[in-house]
């Protein structure tokens, strides 16, 4: 006690009289809580308190343990505890309640992570966002005020209103992340709001670069991967472009118990990854040639005659006759003048070895544009009695005269040929005797798969890796059974999502392909002409024009981009053209609204940001394709602070446009989706929204969807909420392969029952003789150069990170601290010591993009000549405010195949086929850097 | 401990003062978006006529009771409600504190302890500086209405402790942070004369519990559980890792 404070501390007798007039009005005035009757009135027993240890004997119990999950995109759902006291989670635990698929198969639990295991503490974090903001500083300066939610979505309302019935609603983009996404309620909420106010909708799917393109190219679907149990079942498993060990921490465990129950478990990856560390061999893989590294392998099967005849004589198109005048498929327009008028493009031939002869192929004929469904539905692949020939050259007439044909198995080989190991060992780094071995190992199991991760779509020609990984996976006969094909994750078939977004109003929704959303809006064509060269920018401009011209893709840059709602998506973050991305097209929206958690760098620079729940507090459902059940997110405790869940947010927005247009008298107004007219009463949003006040709560939406998507069992929500996780139907084996479930089961039927695919050829198409791919050479698929930036010599990977799914997490103190606590990018040792560079020292990372800053962690798990960045990252939680995408060059890289169009399956469908915003064709640098270099210089 | 009395306050008179002292100060630093404090705040100007070391709380008093309430709103909300990197100055112990393990249950416990129950609507933040004040505000209004001494001596001791473990512990640390960010603004000094009520009062309470079993003279004693506060900046001796552990 200071000699000072002793001077007043005493409340005396001489100022009695005052303190008898103020001591009669205090009084018991609680404005948070209340206290039970019985302990407020006077002189009441009071609990007796003589030391702090008193309170700590009462034995905690739980209000409440409530069942959950993280909303969030690490594809895990695995199912939690939640303890609940007094309002509050305390804890979460994970559930050990899983089964299996087959009796000797590894069962799915228990479930989790590590960042899972510190929600609890996370969702009450600093980071997290709980009022309604509006900025009052600068765009980016930090300042802001709360706002109430109503003059929030009263000025987001109007802005919304200003730009819908003036330049219309397509100038408007609702960017939605995975973090809403997965959560099958909001993301039927986000599209009922979407397709009743008409906003573009630019998918994340392609705009994140996680579109297989190459896989739909060849079998007509992207979803092609069945759960964790089939890695089991595989007998040689290629984990290629993925890191399990790091991106999968509940599912990794198959992979090691595969292994030790006598899988070969082989990783591919330039970078020693924790994946490589425990699998039975390495294949380290120069950056940027596992094309290259694959189609040799495609060699080695095709020469050590590894293949399954039969098979890629029935499923795919190797025994298709490709006429060698024109590279065209020989099809029966060519053949005859009722099948030219008739444009009979969609019959196929093949050389019978029975009869000598040429045969219609079966299952071709039939072809609904643009996949040919009928065709599943009518025709078969049954061969019957023809023997296709796989190899030969015979002569055919045609309305052009006779013509030279062959297969495309034949061109296959001369193709493969160009990439024999020996020359492919120069390319990849990985001698030739690895090469042979690795194929032999693979070829000569069966089951044998090809775990794959989205980095297989990261690489601007990753369409061509897919190719060629599908091709060995084919020739060997491992597409459609269980244990083989490529596992690129499934998606639920969630029929409620869209019925729920079309329900009493008929479907009006406008999406389009991010990655053609950001070429148009940030003009990303000179960002081409900078980074790569006037060639290749014109060239690729010209082939974006033309598809656009010819309708193959809609065009949605007449508009403009004014206004944007970031829901669950931290955009500014990862973008692949940040700078030219922020400058041209986001820094210039007159409006951006970020929708949210917890606050990153899109929210930063947001004008209004609308506060959203996180996963313990919200009703949803979560359905992943790697584990067979339908997850709860139950509500443990209420939305903090202000925050509301998805549903409720655009329940406030739709209540607030109805709102402010019915004071503006505003009337309908007519809008064209897609040469579609559609009327928007914009009074009307919130009726329309709520179905006319019928849907009361996300718990509805949960609901609507549960009742009406196959596959998923006919519960409450109420009961699923009681019981945490349910089995999905039909999931009895690893694979799915039966249509009443609620997963892409079309290749495991096809080649089951003989159903043809859906693309143009009807088969496992491997030749696509489009006049781009002919003009490309990609007809089959070839090893291509990735680019580079002349003069830097560095290739940067990055990858999922251990620590964080996406950005989320990627703050929380405690995971940071198992880190080095800032951002780091890993270079090799020779590098390092080339350039002064010691383990710790800062360094900047630069190119002729930009550059960043970040801790130089050096690794002998590089390769020389390349670096790696974990991602995620936030350029908030960089020195000078920029991430790694400052260097990351790539987003106008549309590559002009991936907008081809008119041929079968080949066409722009919405997270289908659509070009993917591709993050590694880049070079970069770094050096040492000054250590204070940005210290006063991150953003407040 | 039995030893402890409370015959070094006048316990009808001080309770019932610093009881009210202690809602002034939630009042000052609850959300205006919550609630609307001017008129509550009002009634309290002239409490530092009556308790001295609440004097410094009489101008804020004064002055936030006849602020623009969007005065008050756009000041608080930027500085401890919202921030690009979190709030600039959060205003809950446990964020001010490093998230540590085992602070928010030890101020559930003792709110449990002693009745004291959150609405839905705040239970969530029971670490907030306005809630714990009000909490103080509560045990004093208790202690005025002891039915005896050894009921009011529990109510002295929990303030202790609480203040002690908490709000003096605590509030030097956002104290300082708010005057780094925002030297001289409305809720600075808010801040401060709050930390200083509660700093000067913490001593005050320790200097008024007796131990009735010492020698004559009647030693005060200081609540065995408190961490000691060091000054009107004072931590908490305990060296708490900066995240420990889980929770319960
Ligand atoms: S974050 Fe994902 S993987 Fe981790 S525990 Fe949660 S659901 Fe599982």
């Amino acid at each position: 006690m200071t000699g000072d404070r002793d001077q007043h501390v005493q409340i005396t007798a001489s100022r009695r009289v005052v303190l008898h007039g103020l001591a009669a009005t205090a009084a018991l005035s609680t404005r948070y809580g209340s206290v039970a009757a019985a302990t407020a009135d006077a002189g009441a027993a009071a609990p007796a308190y003589r030391r702090f240890e008193d309170v700590l004997r009462n034995k905690w119990t739980w209000d409440r343990v409530a069942h959950g999950t993280h909303g969030t995109n690490c594809a895990g759902t695995c199912a939690f505890n939640v303890y609940i006291r007094k309002g509050i989670v305390w804890r979460e635990e994970q559930q050990g309640m899983y089964g299996a698929s087959g009796a000797d198969v590894p069962d799915y639990g228990p479930r989790g992570c590590q960042k899972g295991l510190r929600h609890a503490r996370y969702m009450y974090g600093p980071q997290r966002i709980l009022y309604p903001m509006k900025r009052v500083g600068g765009r980016g300066s930090g300042r802001w005020e709360r706002v109430s939610w109503e003059d929030a979505t009263n000025a987001i309302a109007d802005k919304f209103l200003d730009l819908a019935t003036t330049a219309g609603p397509e100038c408007i983009s609702y960017g939605s992340g995975t973090q809403m996404s997965v959560k099958l309620a909001s993301s039927a909420s986000l599209s009922r709001f979407a397709n009743i106010t008409g906003v573009t909708v630019p998918e994340f799917y392609s705009g994140v670069g996680d579109l297989p393109t190459g896989v739909y190219m060849t079998l007509g679907q992207v979803y092609t991967g069945d759960t964790m149990a089939a890695v089991f079942k595989s007998r040689c498993c290629l984990v290629w472009m993925s890191n399990p060990a790091v991106t999968r921490i509940p599912d990794a465990h198959f992979f090691w118990e595969a292994k030790y129950n006598g899988t070969k478990v082989i990783a591919i990856s330039p970078e020693f990854t924790p994946t490589a560390l425990h699998s039975n061999h390495w294949v380290n893989v120069r950056p940027g040639t596992d094309t290259a590294l694959a189609m040799a392998m495609v060699d080695v099967i095709l020469e050590e005659k590894l293949y399954d005849v039969p098979y890629i004589s029935e499923q795919t198109d190797m025994p298709f006759l490709v006429r060698l005048d024109t590279r065209e498929f020989l099809r029966e327009e060519h053949l005859g003048i009722i099948g030219k008028l008739a444009v009979r493009e969609n019959v196929y031939y093949l050389w019978d070895e029975a009869t000598g002869a040429m045969v219609r192929a079966p299952g071709t004929g039939l072809a609904e544009k643009p996949v040919g469904r009928d065709r599943r539905r009518f025709e078969t692949l049954d061969l019957g009695a023809i023997r296709p020939a796989l190899e030969g050259r015979w002569k055919v007439r045609t309305l052009d005269g006779e013509v030279e044909v062959t297969t495309v198995f034949e061109l296959l080989k001369q193709r493969a040929a160009r990439h024999r190991p020996e020359a492919m060992a120069g390319v990849t780094g990985v001698s030739a005797a690895v090469i042979r071995k690795t194929a032999r190992m693979f070829a000569t199991a069966k089951p044998a798969m090809i775990y794959t991760g989205y980095a297989a779509c990261k690489w601007q020609h990753g369409d061509l890796l897919q190719r060629a990984m599908l091709l060995m996976l084919s020739l060997t006969g491992n597409v459609g059974i269980e244990g083989g094909g490529i596992q690129f994750g499934n998606a639920p078939r969630v029929r409620g999502i869209g019925g729920f977004a079309a329900a009493g109003i008929g479907p009006a929704l406008r999406m389009i392909s991010g990655t053609t959303w950001d070429y148009d809006h940030a003009n990303l064509k000179e960002l081409n002409r900078r980074m790569y060269g006037d060639e290749l920018a014109d060239t690729y401009d010209r082939y974006y024009k033309e598809s656009i011209r010819e309708d193959w893709f809609p065009d949605y840059s007449g508009a403009g981009w004014r206004m944007a709602f970031f829901a669950g998506e931290n955009g500014a973050n990862w973008r692949a053209g940040s700078r030219q991305w922020r400058k041209e097209g986001f820094d210039r929206l007159e409006m951006i609204v970020v929708l949210a958690p917890d606050m990153g760098v899109t929210a930063h620079n947001a004008d209004y940001i609308l506060p959203i729940a996180h996963h313990y507090e919200r009703a949803d459902l979560m359905l992943q394709s790697r584990i067979p059940y339908i997850q709860v997110l139950d509500i443990a405790v209420p939305p903090l602070g202000e925050s509301v869940d998805d549903w409720e947010a655009n329940r406030r927005l739709a209540a607030a446009i109805s709102r402010r247009a019915k004071e503006r008298g505003l009337s309908a107004v007519h809008d064209e989706v897609d040469g579609r007219s559609v009327r928007r009463d914009y009074a009307r949003t919130h009726d329309y929204y709520t179905m006319d006040g019928r849907i009361k709560s996300v718990k509805d939406v949960a609901q609507f969807i549960i009742n009406t998507t196959p596959g998923i069992p006919k519960v409450s929500f109420a009961e699923l909420a009681a019981r945490g996780i349910i089995r999905v139907d039909h999931s009895g084996s690893s694979a799915w392969e039966h249509e009443e479930s609620p997963y892409h089961h079309e290749i495991v039927e096809s080649v089951r029952e003989k159903k043809p695919y859906e693309t143009f050829t009807g088969r496992q198409q491997f030749y696509v003789d489009h006049e781009w791919f002919i003009r490309f050479d990609e007809a089959l698929p070839a090893h291509r150069a990735p680019l580079e930036n002349q003069g830097f010599p560095l290739r940067m990977l990055m990858g999922h990170a251990r620590h964080s799914i996406h950005s989320m997490w990627r703050d929380d103190p405690l995971l940071l601290s198992l880190q080095r606590g800032e951002p780091d990018v890993y270079v090799n040792p020779q590098d390092a010591a080339a350039r002064g560079v010691a383990d710790g020292d800062l360094i900047r990372i630069f190119n002729p993009a930009g550059e960043f800053f970040a801790q130089a962690h050096v690794s002998s798990g590089m390769q020389p000549g390349m670096i790696f960045s974990y991602h995620g990252w936030d350029p908030m939680q960089y020195r000078t405010g920029e991430n790694f995408s400052a260097v990351v060059c790539t987003a106008g890289l549309i590559k002009p195949t991936t907008m081809a169009g008119d041929y079968g399956h080949l066409g722009y469908r919405p997270l289908a086929y659509a070009p993917n915003q591709t993050y590694r064709d880049f070079t970069c640098d770094f050096a040492r850097a000054d250590p204070d270099t940005g210290r006063r210089t991150v953003a407040a | 401990m039995t030893g402890r009395s409370v015959t070094g306050r006048q316990v009808a008179e001080t309770a019932a003062l610093r009881c009210l002292c202690y809602a002034a100060c939630s009042e000052l630093l609850a959300s205006p978006h919550e609630v609307d404090p001017r008129p509550a705040l009002r009634e309290r100007i002239g409490l530092g006529e009556a308790v001295p070391h609440a004097r410094a709380l009489d101008p804020l008093l004064a002055e936030v009771s006849g602020a623009e309430l969007a005065r008050l709103r756009a000041e608080y909300s930027g500085l401890f409600e919202v921030g690009s990197q979190g709030p600039p100055a959060p205003i809950r112990e446990d964020l001010q504190t490093g998230q540590r393990a085992g602070t928010r249950e030890e101020v559930v416990r003792f709110y449990d302890y002693f009745g004291y129950t959150l609405d839905d609507k705040f239970a969530w933040q029971p670490d907030h500086l306005s809630v714990e004040l009000e909490f103080m505000h509560y045990l004093c209004y208790r202690e005025a209405q002891a039915a005896d001494e050894a009921d009011a001596l529990s109510f002295q001791l929990a303030q202790a402790d609480f203040s002690g473990r908490h709000l003096a512990s605590w509030v030097p640390q956002l104290a300082a942070n708010v005057d780094q960010i925002a030297a001289g603004s409305l809720y600075a000094r808010v801040v401060a004369a709050v930390q200083e009520f509660i700093a000067t009062d913490h001593d005050w309470q320790l200097g008024t519990i007796v131990d009735a079993g010492a020698a004559s003279g009647a030693t005060p004693v200081r609540p065995e559980s408190s961490p000691r506060v060091s000054g009107r900046t004072g931590v908490a001796p305990e060296a708490a890792p900066a995240d420990g552990g889980d929770e319960p």
